[in-house]
């Protein structure tokens, strides 16, 4: 009987409406971030604080040929959706058992790929060669393919693509290369490119007199390589880009370099720019300010605000009215910072002279990878605490002057890691109204990690660790409450869905994917 | 110094314009015949594997580099039962080209046959659209065709149409349930183990199954796809196929 029920659900349920991705994350997770918000927090209680320590393996899906899953699994009415390079793979989420598998192996490349996307009937996923595909979701079937970017011109993708209302935005890779940025949306039934917002402005428009060369305006990064956000009431996306090219080297790009390491606000209907902030102007560290951003309803300073939360990767923990645009504070959420002495009103970094990349070297905090990174933070507006997965690393950077040559892996030189300063993760949460560390949770292992957290209602913070766990922690005090071992680098971010009742957490290994749940005894 | 790499680089594997030599016809029928005579024993008369892996539709081998291929033919594969050849180096790359034809997507290789008059038959009298779609149009019973010239070589196609017997696409194997709650499902299966199962109906519905609330199950070994062998001459088998070649998912771009 149960049964029947759930077989007439699924045939009630089988569009996704853009209604439904504003209600997520509930039972089903329908978007990269969980919910448009990029919070990552989940309603779910099943599995709480005081029964976590009784969560157990449910299934494994092991990912043929992976090596290096990024994903954030999707879950829809009982199917999970997960990515590898070029792949989509739809699995049972009760079972991890498959239903299919979409390859496309005429792509151009072997990218990472960080997740799908759904709306209506479809699932969407970039290739590593900047095509959009949309495949049925039930049966896998191929739909339509739409290139959007040329290798040719050194583009590439690894994003999740973000459906907005009947859109489906999508961005690039390749800035580090030299690739212009840009943001684009496409038609979700057609693929029709409907705009484009270039980040780096073209000549003559606004922004463009902050490069001194104009071979920049044409190579000049910014790219657009993570999924972002969505407030549906002010109609605007949130996005951020990242670094200036070549990456080390800002001789040949006097200037602020907009819109690099910027935070955009887009209006979702035309693609154009309502306001922007840049965190790191003329940045020489590659600290792309690709770590999402993350909106936040709450009362500041006195008065109900709606902010946006950005936890770059130079370090600082900014808070902006996410309406206007107007800096109101950042703090510095590592210890390991040397390149500025704070933010001053204006939000502008109050820079350290002596930090830029060297021929001979310089030794700079952050490292290249950044304080913070794309790894998924979450936010529970009960505790009111930002979990944030945090590097502490310093790097020696060099540079070069040599002319820069787009499209061959060219970035001015680069970053390398101190090996007497091992890098070391922590997980730390932060209330973000003061900027104040609350607790924090150390991650020892050997710095490797890219894994993200997820938040539940049932005060627990999922996370992984650098030793290839998930963890789980009491969201109030970071209390450990369970882990898990997969014996592989977690360079994804865990997620929380229900299927028939029943609360699963799931998250991407290397080349596997688990789903987690509590244990049921056998009943007679 | 660098003519006398080239030089050397020559000697040890010509490179006689590789990407002209793999479409050439006269090579890969050498190489046909050269690999009857000494590869077939283990990878199967027409490649299909046996105590070697399958080159027809095995992905490692179109992933392959032509340098990969060249060494693992010239050189053998050390810690498997592939052997090192002493053939000329001219005689590997025809093998190489014949393994290139054998596995290439359809897409990619020459196939004659009038597209147009393919279309017409895959529309029409073949009936192909009742259980295969193209583009989202059609049905959900057979593999979904949007990308079948893109993704599979042309003897696999054409085994397909004439053989369908000869093997079940994984995930497509027909099956009839009866379920506890009273209802029938018709469809095939995507996934099926003891304890759950998969199946897709025609009209693409996908219903996720637990074995304990399925009450009778009736599967089948057989492709419900016909033969096209008796049904359609040769110049329609020839044409619905190198219609069937052309459908690549990329080829509009």
């Amino acid at each position: 009987m149960r049964l029947g029920v759930y077989l007439l659900a699924m045939s009630a349920l089988a569009q996704v409406k853009y209604e439904d991705i504003l209600k997520s994350p509930n039972e089903n997770w329908l978007t990269y971030a969980g919910s448009y918000s990029g919070q990552r927090h989940s309603p779910l209680t099943q599995i709480n604080a005081a029964n976590a320590r009784n969560l157990t393996a449910k299934w494994v899906y092991h990912v043929p040929d992976a090596k290096k899953l990024e994903a954030t699994p999707i879950v829809y009415d009982g199917i999970l959706y997960v990515t590898n390079s070029n792949q989509l793979h739809a699995l049972d989420a009760r079972t991890g058992r498959k239903i299919w598998i979409y390859r496309d192996e005429q792509a151009e490349g072997q990218r990472v790929n960080r997740g799908a996307a759904i709306l209506g009937d479809k699932v969407y996923l970039v290739t590593s060669d900047c095509h959009l595909v949309a495949l049925n979701r039930k049966t896998g079937a191929i739909l339509w393919h739409k290139k959007y970017a040329d290798t040719k011109e050194g583009y590439f993708a690894t994003m999740a693509p973000f459906i907005v209302k009947d859109k489906v935005v999508v961005g690039m890779g390749g800035g580090d290369s030299g690739a212009r940025g840009f943001l684009a949306a496409m038609s979700a039934s057609t693929g029709e490119e409907l705009w484009r917002l270039w980040t780096i402005p073209g000549k003559g428009e606004p922004g463009s007199e902050t490069w001194s060369k104009e071979f920049s305006l044409k190579w000049g990064g910014a790219g657009t390589w993570l999924s972002g956000t969505y407030d549906p009431a002010l109609n605007l996306l949130y996005w951020t880009t990242g670094n200036p090219w070549p990456d080390f080297y800002g001789g040949d790009r006097e200037g602020a370099n907009l819109y690099s390491d910027s935070l955009i606000a887009v209006d979702a209907d035309t693609g154009k720019l309502k306001w922007y902030f840049q965190f790191t102007p003329h940045d020489t560290h590659d600290w792309d300010a690709q770590s999402w951003p993350v909106l936040i309803d709450t009362v500041y300073d006195g008065k109900p605000r709606k902010l946006v939360l950005h936890p770059n990767r130079n370090g600082f923990l900014y808070l902006l009215d996410r309406v206007t645009g107007e800096f109101l504070r950042a703090t510095a959420f590592v210890d390991k910072l040397d390149w500025a002495t704070g933010i001053d009103a204006k939000g502008k970094p109050m820079v350290v002279p002596g930090k830029d990349p060297t021929p001979g070297g310089t030794r700079a905090c952050p490292a290249v990878r950044g304080a913070a990174n794309w790894m998924s933070p979450a936010y529970n507006p009960v505790t009111g605490l930002f979990y944030l997965p945090t590097l502490e690393q310093c790097d020696i950077y060099f540079s070069s002057t040599k002319e820069p040559k787009p499209m061959i892996g060219f970035a001015g030189t680069g970053g390398e890691n101190i090996p007497a300063e091992p890098g070391k993760f922590l997980l730390r949460a932060i209330d973000p109204r003061t900027g104040k560390r609350v607790w924090e949770y150390g991650l020892p292992g050997p710095a490797t990690a890219w894994a993200g957290a997820v938040s539940t209602a049932g005060n627990v913070v999922f996370f992984g660790d650098d030793n290839g766990q998930l963890v789980a922690s009491d969201a109030r005090t970071g209390k450990h409450l369970w882990h898990f071992g997969t014996s592989q680098n977690i360079t994804a971010s865990p997620i929380t869905y229900a299927v028939d009742g029943k609360q699963y957490v799931a998250i991407c290994s290397a080349s596997d994917v688990y789903a987690f749940g509590l244990f049921e005894p056998m009943v007679e | 110094m660098l003519t006398l790499i080239l030089f050397l680089a020559q000697v040890g594997a010509p490179d006689f314009s590789k990407s002209s030599l793999m479409k050439d016809a006269a090579n890969i029928d050498e190489g046909r015949k050269l690999f009857a005579s000494t590869c077939s024993g283990c990878h199967g008369p027409s490649g299909e594997g046996g105590r070697g892996p399958n080159l027809m539709t095995g992905r490692a081998v179109r992933r392959s580099t032509d340098e990969t291929l060249f060494n693992s033919v010239k050189n053998g594969l050390p810690g498997t039962d592939m052997p090192p050849t002493n053939l000329p180096n001219e005689k590997v790359w025809q093998l190489v080209s014949f393994m290139r034809a054998l596995n290439a997507p359809a897409y990619e290789v020459l196939v004659n046959g009038d597209e147009a008059a393919g279309r017409e038959i895959f529309m029409g009298k073949g009936n192909c659209r009742q259980c295969h779609a193209i583009g989202g149009q059609g049905g959900s019973l057979g593999p979904d065709l949007t990308n079948i010239g893109g993704s599979r070589p042309l003897n696999q196609i054409r085994e397909a149409v004439l053989q369908p017997d000869k093997r079940l696409a994984e995930g497509y194997q027909p099956a009839v349930l009866h379920l506890k709650s009273g209802k029938t499902l018709t469809g095939v299966l995507r996934d099926y183990t003891n304890y759950s199962m998969s199946l897709v109906d025609n009209a693409g519905n996908v219903y996720l199954l637990r074995t304990a609330e399925v009450t009778d199950r009736r599967l089948s070994m057989k492709s419900p796809m016909p033969s096209y062998k008796e049904t359609l001459t040769a110049t329609e088998q020839r044409d619905l196929i190198k219609f069937l070649s052309r459908l690549s998912a990329r080829r509009e771009q």
